[in-house]
């Protein structure tokens, strides 16, 4: 089993929420850490919108936010001893206080972020995996 | 026996806020891997245009049910060719 996080700066993920955003890119990880996985927060700048909401979407292209991430292609485990592995890299867009911007998430969602701290999730999601 | 290829459905115990619930997974076997007690299972499926996997080790105490749905014949040990696959060329052919 791969035992790594993999997610690190340049790395390139997809957007699952109507923000608007398509495509980002890490510029770092979170506290200084060299990688990030399921779960974590990153710093991120926006590559690519999505071309049927550019007039309403929420973000600027260029522009640095913040996003946590929401599946990885690379080993996810779990505590029981079994492991996850999604076909994308993929996260969503928060602010800075680590709550969600958009209104809807699609695709599904590792049942590791079921916590109190990322409540929201479970409101504006399809369920958790 | 389970085999490579068949559709299974597993009941995993998962716990949500106080109560203990089964939730099922539905996927095809790509992968085994022996280990006496550690035996491994690679369930694959299609979840809205992305692919999930998940590895399972069978003796687990958070396994509860497990259903074959069916089997397919497959001439390889380890099916990871269907990771490249989507839709109707990743069908199995069936085994009765």
């Amino acid at each position: 089993h791969v035992r790594k996080k993999m997610i690190q700066q340049q790395t390139r993920l997809k957007i699952s929420d109507n923000s608007g955003a398509k495509i980002i890119k890490c510029i770092q990880c979170s506290s200084g850490k060299k990688s990030a996985g399921v779960g974590d927060f990153i710093v991120i700048s926006v590559k690519e919108l999505r071309a049927k909401s550019r007039a309403t979407s929420k973000v600027v292209k260029g522009e640095v936010y913040r996003a946590l991430i929401t599946s990885v292609k690379s080993a996810h485990l779990r505590k029981d001893g079994s492991v996850h592995r999604f076909g994308q890299n993929t996260a969503i867009l928060t602010d800075r206080q680590g709550k969600p911007i958009a209104t809807r998430i699609f695709g599904p969602l590792p049942r590791t972020l079921r916590n109190n701290k990322f409540m929201k999730l479970a409101s504006i999601s399809t369920g958790f995996f | 026996r389970i085999q490579i290829g068949d559709s299974l459905k597993i009941g995993v115990k998962i716990i949500e806020g106080n109560k203990e619930r089964t939730q099922f997974y539905e996927g095809t076997i790509i992968a085994k891997k022996n280990f006496s007690i550690s035996l491994a299972i690679t369930v694959r499926k299609a979840l809205q245009s992305t692919g999930v996997e998940r590895i399972l080790l069978l003796h687990s105490p958070k396994v509860d049910t497990l259903t074959i749905l069916k089997s397919s014949k497959v001439c390889r040990s380890k099916l990871y060719y269907l990771r490249n696959l989507n839709g109707k060329a990743s069908r199995l052919k069936q085994q009765f």
